[in-house]
C-alpha cells in the first residue's frame, strides 16, 4: 500500500497516518498478518519524524489494528476484540455523541445523517449489508 | 591549533606585502644619501620611520585580524569549534607576529647589510645603528594585541573603545629611555626586556577581553578582576588625560595671548661692568615676523644681602642686549649615539663632520664619491684608510657649555678662511682645527675636566677658553692670526690659495682656588676680564674676581635667594597671568605626584633640593589639592558606576598615583549598568543581579496572558507568584 | 533531572542596551526530541539560541546544554554539541575539503563518511571553493560539517533560511537521519512551518522574547481551536474571551483562535456570538500563526489582554 500525507492539513500527520492504514486494513488492502514498513523506514519514505509514525503505530497497536513482532516490525494483526463489550461500547458512544452534536450544529436532520451514514457503510463494507 | 594558525596566515597573508612595501620605502628614504642628509640622527631617524610605519601597521593588522572574526556570524561559527577562545587569540597573535616580524626585519636587515657593506666611506653609517628601529619596531607590535582589545571592546562611546590603542601608546617611548648611558648595548637589552614584558602584558589583557567578549557588554558585571586589562585601561586613562590636557593647555594659551610668547627662564646674567644680574630671559622668537634675538626682558642687579627680583622693569631697553646670559661649565658626556654631528655640520663647501665615537672626527662630501674625505685624530688627519693616531677623549666638535658650535669658530664674517678655523678641546687638550687645509694642532696638552668657550659680545668680540684642569681654573685669550701674511685676503674660496693661520692662547689667568664647587656654578667674563661666578649650594653667594686689576683671590658675597622660579610661565611683556599659570600645575602635578616623589629629574643634590624646596612646596601643595580633587572625582565616578565598596576604596587610592587618569579608566573599564525600578522596594536595581541590591527582591517573572501552552509542569508552576 | 534534558534554560534575560529582547526564558528540551522554535524576526531566537550556544551572556538567568552550563562549555563539551550559525557561515576562501580539513582539527570524533554523504545528498564537489557554492550547497556543507563531528545535540539558527525545495528536502532528511537513534536531540529555529510539522514532534513559540509554547506538536494542535462567530453587536467583546490568542475578519466572520478552550471559554463564546457559533477546523501553521500575528498587534492590545489574563489566572 501506498501512504500519502500532506502537511499544512488539519489532521496532524500521525492522524493521516493512523487513519490511512486503519481504512486500508478494513478495506482488505492490507491482509491480516502482512507486514508493513518499519517505523524508521515508514519515516524516511515520507520524511517525517519516526516519533510521528511510532505514535501512530502506537495507537494502532493499543486498538488491535497491528500487532509487534519482536525483529519482524510490525504487521496486521488478527481482528480480535481486545477490549470488553462494555469498553467497546463505551468507545463507540464517545464518537457517536460528537458525531450527532457536531450534525446537529451543522444543522442536519437525523435522516439525512444516517442516509450519509450508510452511504458510508456501504462504500467500506459493500459484503455487509445493512439490516 | 596549527589549522587556525594556517587559517590565520592564509587570510592575512596578503598584507605582508603591503607591510614590506611601507617599510621598505619608509627606510629607504632615510638611508639613501643626500645632498644636506644629516647623519648624525640616522638611528632615531631609522627609529621614527619603524615607530610610525609600524604602529599603522601593527594597528591595522591586529584590526584587520580582528574585525571579520568578531562579527557574528564568524564569531559564532570560530568560536564553536571544538577549542579555547584563547587558541583563537593566540593563534591571530602568533600569525600577526610572523607577518609583522616579516615585514618590519627584512627591510631593517637590508638596511644593515647595506650599512656594513657600504661601511663608513659611503656614510657615517653601521650595522648597530638599525638595533633602535628594530627595537622601536618591537614596541609597535604591542598596538596588534591592543587593536584586537579595541576591537571585541564595546563600550558604548567611540571614544572610550579606543582606549587600549591610548594605554600601549607609552611602550612606544621605551626605546627612548636610556637607562644604561654607559652601555648602549645594556641599555638595548634592557629596554627589549621591557618591552617585551609590555608586551606580554597587553596580550594577556587583550586575550582577557577576548575570551570575555561572548558578553557584548564588557563589564556590565565587575568582570574586570584582572590587573592585566586594569594596567592598559589606566595607562589609557593617563594618556587620554595628558593628550587633553595637552589641547586644554594649547585653548588657553590661545584664548589668552594673541601672539605667540616665548617662554621666559630666570636666568643670572653680566653687563660690561661685571655686575650679576637676575631676570627673565626669553629665547630668540619670531615676532611680527622679525627675529628677536634672545634677551634679558626684565630683572635686577644682583645685590649683596638683598633679594633679587626677576621681574624688575629694566631701567633702559638698550640694557637688554647689554646684559649676556651666563652658563654653566659643560662636562664631557658620553652618549649612545655612533655618529656625532656637530651642532653645525655644513661646513660650507667643504662638506659634514661627523665625531665617529671610537674617538675620530669624520669628514664627508657627499658629493664625492666615495664621499669620506678624511678621518682626523688629535695628532693626525688622513685621507682615506683606517683610522690611525690617538683618538680624541669626547667629542672635541661637541657644543662647549651653552655656547653653540658657531661661536667656537674664529668667527671673522669679512674672512671666508677665519670661518673654518675653529678651536676643538677634548679632555686631553685643546687643538686648532684649520677646515680649509683639515690640519690639526694642538695648542695645549692638559687633563680638562670641563671647559666653556666664551665670548664677550653675542655678535663679535673676543673669545674666551675657561679650563678646568687639575682642580684649577684657567683662563685663555684665543688671538688668532694670518701665519704668512702675504696678501689681504679678503676671500678666500676653496680654489683659493691655502692660508694658514697662526692660532694661540694668551694666558690671562690660572686661579687656584676655585669658586666653590663648579658642579652648582655659573660663570661669566666681561670683555674687561672681570670673572663673575655664581654659586647656588649651600646659599646663594657671588664671587667676582678682576684679572686685569691683577686681582688673584675671589671676592665673595652672598645674597638672598630669589623668589621661587615659576618654569614655563608666559610672560608677556607686562601682563602676567598668575590664575592661569597655576591651572597647569593643579592638573598637571596630580597626575605624577607619585614621580615627583620617587624624585624629580632636576633634582642632582641635597643641596639642589634645598635650593627648589620652595618651588616643591609650592607644587606639593597644588599637587595635593589636585590629587584630593582627583580622588573625589574617583569616587564619584566608581559610586556612579555602581562598583563594590572594595572596589570604589581601590579605584580611590589608586588615583593618589594615576590622578585624573584613574576616572577615565573606570569610565573606560566599567560600564554603567543599566536599572529599573525594583517592584518591591521601588528603587532604581540593576538589571543584571538576579536579586535587588536594596531588598534582596528576585525579579518577577511576567504575567501570563493565558495562552501559554506548555507541558512542562515544573518551570512555569514553581515559578509563579503565590497569589495566582 | 539534569541528564534527561538536552537543554535547560531558567530565567534568561537579555537585554541590548535598555530594549529587553529575550525576557524570563524558561526552556526545557529533553533529550530524543526535535524541537521547532518559531517566532517573528526580532522575536530573540537568534539571541537565544546564542545565549544558549554560549557566545552571548545573558543579563541574568542561567542556562545548561547536556547539563553544562552554556557560559562555561569546554572545548570536549562543544565537540558533542553541533550549531550551525545563521546563514551557514563558513570561510569563503576555503574549498570544501580545506572546510573540513579545517573543521575536524579540532572534534575527536570525525564521521569522514558521514562528511561525505552528506555533502553528495547536497550534490556538490569536494574540491568546490565555499565562495562559489549556492545557498543550498553552503547549507549543506554546514550541516555536514556538523554532523560529521557525531554531536549528541544539534542546535540549528535557521538552517532552512533561503533554501531552494530540493535543499530543503536534503535538509529534512539529513536531520531524520540524524536523529534515527532516538537518543539525540534536534534544536532548530525557523519560519518554515511545513518543515517544523515534519520534522518536529515538539514546537516552541516565542513572542516578544517570551516563551509562550513549549509543548509537543500534537499537545500543541490539540489545544489550540478556532471558531467563527457570525458579525454582530456583541463580537466587539471578542478580546474579552479568555485565552484569546488572535482574532480577524474573515468576510463576515470573526475567526477567533483560542488557547486551551475549556468550559469557561465556551461560555464566553456563547455568550458574544449565541449560536452561530461555529468550531473551524484548524491546522498546525494556522495555529502557528495565529500566534505569530498576535506578535505583530499593538502593545496596548497585548497588554489590556494580559491584564485580562491576569484576571483569568486569579479565578483559577
Amino acid at each position: 500500500m501506498q501512504i500519502r500525507i500532506s502537511v499544512g492539513n488539519p489532521q496532524s500527520i500521525y492522524r493521516q497516518i493512523a487513519d490511512q492504514i486503519r481504512r486500508a486494513v478494513v478495506t482488505g488492502e492490507l491482509s491480516v498478518g502482512e507486514a508493513i514498513p518499519s517505523v524508521r523506514q515508514l519515516a524516511k519514505e515520507l520524511v517525517i519524524n519516526p516519533n510521528t509514525v511510532a505514535k501512530a503505530y502506537g495507537e494502532l497497536t493499543r486498538d488491535g489494528v497491528l500487532e509487534g513482532q519482536p525483529g519482524r516490525g510490525y504487521i496486521v494483526a488478527n481482528r480480535k476484540n481486545i477490549y470488553t463489550k462494555t469498553e467497546r461500547l463505551r468507545r463507540l458512544d464517545q464518537v457517536l455523541d460528537s458525531l450527532v452534536s457536531e450534525a446537529i450544529t451543522l444543522g442536519f436532520s437525523g435522516d439525512e445523517l444516517l442516509e450519509r451514514l450508510s452511504k458510508r457503510l456501504e462504500k467500506l463494507l459493500p459484503d455487509q449489508s445493512l439490516p | 591549533m596549527r589549522p587556525l594558525i594556517e587559517k590565520e596566515l592564509r587570510e592575512n597573508l596578503k598584507w605582508l606585502p603591503v607591510g614590506l612595501l611601507v617599510f621598505g620605502v619608509a627606510l629607504a628614504y632615510c638611508v639613501i644619501p643626500g645632498g644636506s642628509k644629516d647623519y648624525s640622527a640616522t638611528e632615531s631617524t631609522l627609529s621614527a620611520s619603524a615607530v610610525m610605519i609600524g604602529s599603522l601597521f601593527a594597528l591595522a593588522l591586529g584590526v584587520a585580524q580582528s574585525a571579520f572574526d568578531v562579527r557574528t556570524a564568524s564569531k559564532s561559527y570560530l568560536w564553536h569549534r571544538a577549542v579555547t577562545p584563547r587558541a583563537i587569540f593566540y593563534s591571530k597573535l602568533i600569525a600577526g607576529g610572523l607577518i609583522y616580524a616579516i615585514a618590519a626585519l627584512v627591510p631593517l636587515a637590508i638596511t644593515a647589510a647595506w650599512f656594513g657593506s657600504q661601511g663608513i666611506r659611503f656614510a657615517p653609517v653601521r650595522p648597530l645603528q638599525v638595533v633602535p628601529a628594530m627595537i622601536a619596531a618591537l614596541a609597535c607590535f604591542s598596538l596588534h594585541p591592543a587593536a584586537i582589545f579595541m576591537m571585541v571592546r564595546s563600550a558604548r562611546w567611540f571614544g572610550t573603545k579606543l582606549f587600549p590603542v591610548f594605554g600601549v601608546l607609552p611602550v612606544l617611548l621605551i626605546p627612548m629611555i636610556e637607562p644604561f648611558p654607559e652601555s648602549i648595548l645594556i641599555s638595548y637589552l634592557f629596554a627589549t626586556l621591557a618591552i617585551l614584558v609590555c608586551i606580554a602584558i597587553v596580550a594577556k589583557a587583550a586575550e582577557n577581553a577576548w575570551c570575555k567578549s561572548v558578553a557584548s557588554d564588557e563589564g556590565a558585571t565587575e568582570s574586570l578582576q584582572d590587573w592585566t586589562r586594569t594596567t592598559v585601561l589606566c595607562s589609557a586613562g593617563a594618556v587620554a588625560f595628558i593628550i587633553g590636557f595637552g589641547f586644554l593647555g594649547m585653548f588657553l594659551s590661545s584664548l589668552f595671548s594673541g601672539n605667540i610668547i616665548p617662554s621666559s627662564y630666570p636666568r643670572y646674567g653680566i653687563d660690561a661692568a661685571g655686575r650679576l644680574w637676575y631676570g627673565q630671559h626669553v629665547s630668540s622668537s619670531v615676532e611680527g615676523g622679525i627675529l628677536k634675538y634672545p634677551q634679558f626682558i626684565s630683572g635686577s642687579i644682583v645685590q649683596e644681602g638683598k633679594v633679587p627680583n626677576p621681574y624688575d622693569e629694566l631701567a633702559e631697553k638698550k640694557n637688554k642686549k647689554e646684559i649676556l646670559p651666563i652658563y654653566q661649565l659643560g662636562r664631557y658626556q658620553g652618549g649612545r649615539i655612533l655618529f656625532q654631528a656637530a651642532s653645525q655640520a655644513v661646513i660650507f663647501g667643504v662638506g659634514q663632520r661627523y665625531f665617529d665615537h671610537r674617538g675620530f672626527v669624520l669628514f664627508y662630501n657627499f658629493k664625492k664619491r666615495p664621499a669620506l674625505q678624511s678621518i682626523i685624530s688629535r695628532d693626525s688627519s688622513h685621507l682615506f684608510g683606517e683610522a690611525v693616531g690617538k683618538p680624541f677623549d669626547g667629542n672635541p666638535i661637541r657644543s662647549h657649555g651653552m655656547m653653540k658650535s658657531s661661536d667656537m669658530k674664529l668667527n671673522d664674517d669679512q674672512n671666508m678662511s677665519l670661518r673654518l678655523q675653529e678651536i676643538w678641546v677634548d679632555q686631553n687638550g685643546v687643538y686648532h682645527f684649520n677646515g680649509k687645509l683639515r690640519t690639526i694642532q694642538a695648542l695645549a696638552e692638559m687633563k680638562i675636566e670641563d671647559s666653556a668657550l666664551i665670548r664677550t659680545d653675542q655678535v663679535r668680540g673676543e673669545l674666551r677658553l675657561m679650563v678646568v684642569s687639575a682642580g684649577k681654573l684657567h683662563l685663555y685669550e684665543v688671538h688668532c692670526a694670518l701665519k704668512k701674511n702675504r696678501e689681504a685676503v679678503a676671500f678666500v674660496d676653496e680654489s683659493g690659495p691655502p692660508t694658514e693661520f697662526e692660532v694661540s692662547l694668551e694666558k690671562i689667568a690660572v686661579l687656584l682656588k676655585l669658586p666653590r664647587s663648579l658642579d652648582n656654578c655659573q660663570i661669566g667674563i666681561t670683555e674687561d676680564r672681570k670673572i663673575v661666578s655664581v654659586c647656588f649650594a649651600p646659599q646663594p653667594t657671588v664671587s667676582t674676581l678682576d684679572c686685569a686689576a691683577g686681582e688673584s683671590e675671589w671676592n665673595t658675597w652672598t645674597f638672598q635667594k630669589p623668589p621661587a622660579d615659576r618654569p614655563d610661565v608666559e610672560f608677556n611683556d607686562k601682563q602676567f597671568k598668575p590664575l592661569v599659570s597655576q591651572l597647569p600645575s593643579i592638573v598637571v602635578g596630580t597626575c605624577y605626584i607619585g614621580s615627583a616623589l620617587a624624585g624629580e629629574t632636576y633634582i642632582r643634590s641635597w643641596s639642589d633640593l634645598m635650593y627648589y624646596v620652595n618651588q616643591i612646596t609650592t607644587f606639593m601643595v597644588l599637587a595635593t589639592i589636585g590629587t584630593i580633587l582627583a580622588m573625589i572625582v574617583t569616587f564619584w565616578v566608581a559610586q556612579h558606576r555602581r562598583l563594590s565598596t572594595g572596589l570604589k576604596v581601590r579605584w580611590t587610592l589608586w588615583a593618589i598615583f594615576l590622578g585624573w587618569g584613574t576616572p577615565l579608566a573606570i569610565i573606560a573599564a566599567y560600564v554603567k549598568p543599566r536599572t529599573e525600578p525594583c517592584s518591591r522596594c521601588g528603587k532604581t536595581r540593576r538589571i543584571d543581579l538576579s536579586t535587588c541590591e536594596h531588598c534582596r527582591a528576585e525579579w518577577e517573572p511576567p504575567a501570563n496572558e493565558g495562552i501559554e501552552i506548555c507541558d512542562d509542569g515544573f518551570q512555569r508552576t514553581s515559578r509563579q507568584p503565590a497569589n495566582a | 533531572m539534569l541528564n534527561d534534558l538536552a537543554i535547560e534554560a531558567r530565567g534568561l534575560t537579555r537585554y541590548f542596551d535598555s530594549r529587553m529582547v529575550v525576557s524570563d526564558f524558561d526552556l526545557s528540551i529533553p533529550r530524543g526530541s526535535v524541537t521547532g522554535l518559531l517566532g517573528l524576526n526580532g522575536a530573540g531566537k537568534t539571541t537565544t539560541l546564542r545565549i544558549l550556544m554560549g557566545l552571548l551572556a545573558p543579563t541574568r538567568g542561567e542556562s545548561y546544554l547536556l547539563g553544562k552550563n552554556s557560559q562555561c562549555l569546554t572545548p570536549d563539551d562543544r565537540a558533542r554539541i553541533g550549531y550551525t550559525v545563521e546563514g551557514h557561515f563558513l570561510y569563503g576562501w576555503m574549498t570544501v575539503r580545506q572546510s573540513e580539513k579545517f573543521h575536524r582539527e579540532t572534534f575527536p570524533r570525525w564521521n569522514a563518511g558521514m562528511f561525505d554523504a552528506t555533502v553528495r545528498r547536497f550534490g556538490i564537489e569536494p574540491s568546490q571553493k565555499i565562495r562559489h557554492l549556492s545557498r543550498g550547497q553552503k547549507a549543506g556543507v554546514s550541516l555536514a560539517l556538523t554532523m560529521a563531528a557525531e554531536p549528541e545535540l544539534l542546535v540549528l539558527d535557521d538552517p532552512a533560511l533561503g533554501l531552494d525545495p530540493v535543499s530543503r528536502l536534503a535538509l529534512n532528511e539529513t536531520l531524520l537521519d540524524f536523529c534515527d537513534g532516538g537518543t539525540k536531540t534536534i534544536l532548530l529555529s525557523s519560519h518554515l512551518l511545513d518543515d517544523v510539522e515534519r520534522v518536529a514532534d515538539r514546537v516552541a513559540v516565542m513572542v516578544h522574547g517570551r516563551l509562550v509554547v513549549n509543548t509537543t506538536v500534537d499537545d500543541f494542535r490539540s489545544r489550540v481551536s478556532s471558531w467563527a462567530i457570525e458579525h454582530s453587536p456583541a463580537t466587539r467583546g471578542v478580546e474579552s474571551i479568555p485565552g484569546l490568542v488572535h482574532s480577524r475578519q474573515l468576510g463576515g466572520k470573526t475567526v477567533v483562535t483560542l488557547a486551551d478552550c475549556d468550559q469557561e471559554t465556551e461560555a464566553a463564546l456563547t455568550r458574544i456570538g449565541g449560536a452561530t457559533c461555529e468550531r473551524l477546523p484548524i491546522t498546525f501553521d494556522e495555529a502557528v500563526i495565529a500566534y505569530l500575528s498576535r506578535s505583530r498587534e499593538s502593545h496596548s492590545f497585548l497588554s489590556s489582554n494580559s491584564k485580562r489574563g491576569q484576571e483569568r489566572m486569579a479565578l483559577d
